[in-house]
């Protein structure tokens, strides 16, 4: 058994003659939630149909919980997938639970798992109104509980955040990150909120144009993103000389009453930070700065490929 | 302010008809209609006066009595599509006009809709007469008239059938009540009660089947009828319109 | 398949497609009835002059009715844009199956709708001629044959399309087309053998009873006609052959 749920190798999908997803090799763990993201046109959600199959690969493979996935057991597969893709699908002349039963007839899941959906949803008291009446953060819930229904062991959400209040938001999100503990489920999730995302999500895959800038880890991307260096000094003026001898002096600036100096090795900083004590400059704190995931993917998906992190 | 506001929302309907598949149903109806009406024309000549006015009568029978109403449905149905789908209810009722005037600005598209039918009907019926069945001269301005007329009866019908579209957000029951309206239209004119029924309107406007003008001697009842329909059927929408809730 | 089928009996609910069924019927039945018949000859006659005009009516009516049932059972798809759901949870095959077996049924209940209308017009009317149950069947089989066998193709343009107007469009066209064929297969030169180039005309070679006009009673003479089981049968096999192109249209169709 591998400890992938979902791999991919050089998957491509090309339409006419735009390369929407190319070489694309995924690799979501067992157990993780993984955060897809990347900027509009980037192929999140065309990668996502590729994996349900909804729409065929022009070239490459893909694994799905350990079984390489072809038109004979896609559906024995998708059967242990919950899926939400774009904005929900739902039937606007009838209810909310009566939009769960045809899902529920066509998983076999039972009445009990629709009431335990509609109660994670909290959708439980607008169960029997029209879909067609139901608010736009109402149609997301109602989308996710179609996704929860029959307990999958991998869930495919694609912005599930969207129309969504604060409360839940914050609520998704406690449900999203404990799936895993809960029910062994791996979540693969795409959002625009990376704020939100970094909250939740173990492993992270950047795309854009369709190519993968980085996959792995949170921590990891966060460890690689080498931060700025930031110095708080007593004496900033006595700091010039050992900063020129450093070769910094061009590089370093002052931002709010902080010296910041570019990402350093931490044999040159602790270094540098005797050279800056001996000369007088009065080192008060010494602080590397770790980047948001908003500014990595900023600075991987404006700043042309891979720039700043390895 | 009520005219500039009109006229506004006819120009944005007339903007959403561009690109619809409906051009495909305005080209087609009538085409066909104008092959079977010259053919039995050509091949009924014992039953069916050799003039432009048997022609005609041959043109606009089945067209007006089963498959103008059906035609115009489409029409209207096709105009609130555009609105049933997605959220452009709320995007339309937002607008800074009237709502009785976004109604109106329906039914006006849709009755331009009509005119070019009927425009590109006589336009078929002229070169079917002159090209297919070699008729002399040229049809006389009755023609015309009546192609005018049966537009111009269609405005009830729109009227109607707007409101059923914008009632109903699945496209298909008002077109099945159209056919079952123009049926219903059939009987009604064949009976001499053509007056009282919306869908039986433009046979009598067209003279469908008729080198006699079906209309001497009731323009005025007729012009009541039309007019009286459209106010009803207008009123109602636009009260509905001004009192609704906007759902999606 | 089966769970498939139930689902979609689930989408109905609430949508009153039985409504617009009994609208198709009624329509067929009104435009039959025509004239009400009133003299004692046209009531002994009363249900055979129905056997001879539905067919007629059928050709008329059901080209734009089966467009219009096609487009009901889709656009609650379309609408919904609820296929890439459904597609992760059946197969696209079955899924395409379901939607033609709850066709299939909503033409048994439209038969049973004419057949209950004609024979409620029986009583009202009070036609003195017995009904004819063989003929009934015959005439309700070869109908649901012929709508089934548009249904098909129908179902195929909306998988290409999926336009409501597209689709009522080519209905009504089909409507028209049919009652031209009939035109020409009364007064043209090749008769009847006109019939059999368009499907959505084949109602009227499948009746089984014609009409002369008895020019010394000045009335109208209803004769059976030989049935013809191999155009039935034909009707069957393209209807099977409509359907399962569309299954493997439907089979490519990507969402």
């Amino acid at each position: 058994m591998t400890q992938n749920a979902v791999e991919t190798h050089d998957l491509s999908k090309v339409y006419g003659t735009r390369a929407a997803v190319q070489g694309l090799a995924l690799e979501v763990p067992f157990g993780s939630v993984y955060g897809f993201i990347g900027p509009n046109g980037a192929g999140k959600t065309t990668t996502m149909k590729l994996l349900l199959g909804l729409i065929r690969p022009t070239g490459g493979s893909i694994r799905l919980l350990d079984e390489e996935l072809t038109p004979a057991n896609r559906l024995k597969l998708l059967s242990r997938t919950g899926s939400l893709i774009e904005n929900p699908g739902f039937y606007a002349h009838l209810t909310g639970a009566e939009n769960l039963r045809i899902v529920a007839e066509l998983k076999g899941s039972d009445a009990a798992d629709i009431a335990r959906v509609l109660d994670t949803v909290r959708l439980t008291p607008d169960a029997n109104r029209k879909v067609g009446h139901y608010s736009l953060g109402m149609r997301q819930r109602l989308g996710i509980a179609m996704a929860l229904l029959g307990w999958p062991t991998l869930l495919v959400l694609d912005e599930p955040t969207n129309g969504l209040d604060p409360a839940g938001i914050q609520e998704m999100r406690a449900l999203i990150a404990e799936m895993p503990r809960r029910c062994g489920a791996t979540v693969l999730i795409s959002s625009h909120l990376l704020s939100e995302l970094e909250q939740i999500v173990d492993h992270v895959g950047i795309l854009d144009s369709g190519r993968l800038l980085y996959q792995g880890t949170l921590a990891g991307l966060q460890e690689h993103s080498r931060g700025d260096v930031a110095l708080r000094l007593l004496h900033p003026e006595a700091a010039q000389a050992p900063l020129a001898a450093a070769g910094l002096a061009a590089a370093a600036r002052c931002e709010n009453g902080e010296w910041l100096l570019p990402p350093l090795k931490e044999a040159f900083l602790a270094d540098l930070v005797g050279s800056l004590a001996a000369a007088g400059a009065g080192v008060v704190g010494v602080n590397r700065r770790t980047k948001s995931l908003e500014e990595i993917f900023l600075s991987l998906t404006q700043g042309g490929s891979g720039t700043g992190v390895v | 302010m009520v005219l500039k506001a009109f006229r506004r929302s006819v120009r944005a309907e007339n903007k959403k008809l561009r690109g619809g598949g409906v051009w495909a149903v305005f080209l087609l109806i009538p085409l066909l209609s104008a092959a079977y009406g010259t053919f039995s024309f050509c091949y009924n000549s014992a039953a069916v006066t050799q003039d432009w006015a048997g022609l005609w009568g041959q043109h606009t029978l089945y067209y007006a009595l089963f498959f103008f109403a059906p035609m115009a449905a489409i029409y209207a149905a096709w105009l609130w599509r555009l609105e049933h789908l997605g959220h452009n209810w709320a995007l339309v009722m937002g607008m800074p006009v009237p709502r009785p005037c976004l109604f109106a600005a329906k039914l006006a598209a849709a009755f331009r809709l009509v005119l070019l039918t009927q425009g590109w009907m006589w336009l078929l019926f002229f070169g079917c007469g002159k090209l297919w069945a070699r008729l002399p001269g040229t049809p006389p301005p009755a023609c015309l008239l009546w192609a005018l007329r049966g537009a111009l009866a269609a405005v009830p019908m729109l009227a109607l059938q707007l409101l059923f579209s914008m009632l109903c957000r699945s496209f298909v029951p008002p077109v099945l009540l159209a056919l079952l309206g123009g049926v219903a239209g059939f009987l009604f004119v064949s009976k001499g009660w053509g007056l009282y029924w919306p869908y039986g309107l433009p046979a009598l406007g067209m003279n469908a089947n008729q080198g006699r003008d079906m209309l001497g001697g009731q323009a005025l009842p007729f012009a009541a009828a039309c007019l009286g329909f459209t106010l009803l059927f207008t009123a109602a929408a636009a009260l509905l319109l001004q009192k609704w809730d906007v759902r999606g | 398949m089966l769970r498939s089928v139930r689902a979609e009996l689930l989408k109905t609910r609430r949508r009153f497609d039985w409504l617009l069924l009994a609208l198709l019927a009624g329509t067929a039945l009104l435009l039959g009835a025509g004239g009400a018949p009133d003299s004692l000859q046209e009531l002994a006659s009363g249900y055979s002059a129905f056997f001879y005009t539905l067919p007629i009516v059928h050709v008329l009516v059901m080209p734009v009715g089966m467009a219009a049932l096609t487009s009901r059972l889709w656009d609650a798809e379309t609408r919904g844009n609820t296929r890439k759901l459904l597609f992760t949870l059946q197969s696209r095959g079955d899924f395409y199956a379901a939607k033609t077996l709850l066709g299939l049924f909503y033409l048994l209940v439209l038969a049973g709708m004419e057949a209950l209308g004609l024979l409620a017009m029986g009583r009202v009317y009070a036609f003195t001629e017995a009904l004819d149950p063989g003929r009934l069947l015959w005439l309700l089989v070869c109908s649901a044959a012929v709508e089934a066998v548009l249904l098909a193709a129908f179902t195929l343009l909306q998988l290409r399309f999926s336009s409501p107007v597209l689709l009522l469009g080519v209905g009504l066209g089909c409507s028209m087309g049919g009652f031209f064929l009939a035109m020409l297969a009364d007064i043209g030169s090749m008769g009847a053998a006109v019939l059999y180039a368009a499907p959505f005309a084949w109602f009227l070679p499948l009746s089984d009873m014609e009409m002369a006009w008895d020019t010394a009673a000045r009335q109208a003479v209803y004769l059976p006609q030989p049935r013809r089981y191999a155009l039935l049968a034909a009707a069957l096999g393209v209807g099977a052959l409509l359907f399962l192109w569309g299954r493997r249209a439907a089979a490519d169709r990507e969402v």
